[in-house]
């Protein structure tokens, strides 16, 4: 692992630029519509409390005698509750919320080095660069290059790699031969799982991770593992959606409560970005030479172990998830603007739950911080929420600056910390 | 048939010629009212978001999807892509207002979209 010192000046100002690579050569986050969430709206009013409620977090999860690198080493595994996502989505989240606030009118307690007080919660420049620093330390100890970052010149970067050489190995030797047929029902379960993820994750992809490529002795063939770590959603029934709305879970759920589908793909380009997502190309029943399942059980909050399912189950698991896709389609879309809106909010607050899940808290005690969360992301933003929910993406002051910064017209987009170092 | 060029975009998954009938999926009722009727020919959405949770539900039933906005990586093309469906992203010169459903559309592998003419 590198150790030269790094200030949390130069955290932030590689941050950015990897920011700004990021929504310039892949996506520009925020300006995507989507019908179902109201994505820029719900994300401003969910980053701040993240921000602020992070330092807590990881106070917890040093609680349990895990420090970043400990925390982003315990992950290295296939189906981690934590992922590239969330180490990530740390310093994203973190760094986003903190601008929104010191672009938002009347926050309390705010000055020089605070960006939040109201006597209860609060955030220091000091906290948000150590969130971005836990961020950077949890990632390189997760990777297996000890990197922070695919690629330091470009947002896609050759490889997402947290396995060892023998542990790919391992897992490929698990595969077993697939013919066309059972090739297109394992890439239809991959598209299925990812399309209920992104329905249910709104859009964040917070239980996805897809790793690899893990080069493999046959020439031209290449390992890559897709994951999903949540396919129950246990605790989405809790979310205090206004109109006494509340998530109702499929009458016939998912088998298992997570699932990993391994590929030994041959012929194929991949390329990876920061948050675990692999871009392969030319991706198709015809590249993929072998396949299995893996799972570590059906309990949300017990870890059983790595098990195999055949990847005959393939076919019959993808019809289930299609299912399971309509079913909770058509309850979003049951839903007002609004409720959509904090469906969004909430579901972007169980990063918090998922990291906390990752340093081995059990259900009663995720259920009691959940609690704790929901209270706490109410009082900070509570009285804010009806005002951000009617602003456009235009009036929304952060991405505001993003679109400056994309359209060259500024030159940064974070204020840099006010800091005694 | 008489084809004339209504807008063009970058062909983001599965570039080539494709034909079907189009149907335009604005906002979240267009979709429920779709999932309800029942499975005809495959279509060519065409959407004005290029987010893939809604889209994605109703994926299975399209040929193609065209979105007046988004670019190579958006998720609604991530998911176009799982499915091998064609895609066309930031077609920003279309209009999906002035589209009836059922009406014959051809994208071509350069990204270009057409109609076929009325009458």
């Amino acid at each position: 692992m590198p150790s030269k010192p790094i200030s949390s000046a130069e955290l932030l100002r590689v941050e950015e630029e990897q920011l700004y690579m990021f929504l310039s050569q892949i996506r520009p986050v925020g300006e995507e519509k989507s019908d179902l969430y109201p994505e820029p709206q719900y994300f401003t009013a969910s980053f701040p409390v993240l921000a602020i409620l992070f330092p807590e977090i990881f106070a917890k999860v040093a609680q349990r005698g895990l420090d970043a690198a400990a925390f982003g080493g315990q992950a290295r595994q296939v189906l981690s509750r934590a992922t590239a996502l969330h180490f990530s989505g740390i310093a994203f989240a973190a760094l986003w919320g903190r601008e929104m606030l010191l672009l938002e009118p009347d926050v309390p307690g705010q000055k020089p080095g605070v960006v939040f007080d109201d006597g209860e919660s609060g955030l220091t420049d000091e906290q948000s660069a150590g969130c971005l620093r836990f961020a950077c330390d949890a990632t390189r100890h997760y990777r297996r290059d000890g990197r922070a970052y695919p690629s330091d010149t470009q947002a896609l970067g050759s490889d997402y790699r947290i396995l060892s050489t023998e542990e790919a190995g391992e897992i490929a030797a698990k595969a077993c031969g697939v013919d066309e047929k059972g090739a297109r029902d394992v890439l239809g379960l991959m598209a299925a799982v990812r399309a209920l993820s992104f329905l249910m994750e709104a859009e964040t992809r917070e239980a996805l991770m897809v790793h690899g490529p893990y080069p493999l002795p046959e020439r031209g063939h290449q390992l890559v593992i897709f994951e999903c770590s949540d396919l129950r959603w246990p605790l989405f029934p809790n979310f205090p959606i206004s109109g006494r709305t509340r998530w109702t879970l499929p009458r016939r759920p998912f088998p298992t409560a997570n699932l990993a589908i391994v590929l030994v793909l041959r012929d194929v380009n991949v390329k990876a970005d920061r948050f675990g997502t692999l871009y392969i190309e030319p991706m198709g029943p015809g590249h993929l030479v072998a396949a299995t399942l893996l799972t570590r059980g059906a309990d949300p909050y017990h870890d059983e172990g790595l098990q195999v399912i055949s990847a005959s189950e393939a076919h019959s698991l993808r019809r289930l998830c299609d299912e399971i896709q309509e079913y909770m389609f058509l309850q979003v879309a049951s839903w007002d603007y609004r409720q959509r809106f904090e469906a969004g909010i909430f579901q972007e607050q169980t990063i918090l739950l998922r990291i906390l899940a990752a340093a081995g808290f059990g259900r009663s005690e995720l259920e009691r911080e959940q609690e704790l969360i929901l209270a706490r992301g109410a009082r900070i933003m509570g009285g804010r929420l009806e005002a951000i929910a009617a602003r456009t993406t235009e009036q929304l002051p952060f991405f505001r600056r993003l679109g400056e910064r994309l359209a060259q017209r500024t030159t940064r987009i974070f204020t840099p910390f006010t800091l005694s170092e | 048939m008489a084809w004339i060029e209504i807008g063009s975009g970058l062909f983001a998954s599965q570039p080539g010629d494709v034909e079907g009938p189009v149907r335009v999926v604005i906002g979240l009722k267009a979709i429920v009212e779709w999932m309800r009727e029942s499975e005809g020919e495959p279509s060519i959405i065409v959407t004005n978001v290029a987010g893939g949770s809604a889209v994605s539900t109703i994926i299975r039933r399209a040929k193609a999807i065209v979105s007046t906005i988004g670019g190579p990586n958006s998720h609604i093309v991530v998911v176009a892509r799982d499915y091998n469906v064609p895609c066309i992203v930031g077609a920003g010169s279309l209009d999906p207002g002035a589209l009836q459903n059922g009406t014959r559309m051809r994208m071509r592998r350069d990204g270009t979209i057409e109609i076929d003419r009325p009458g």
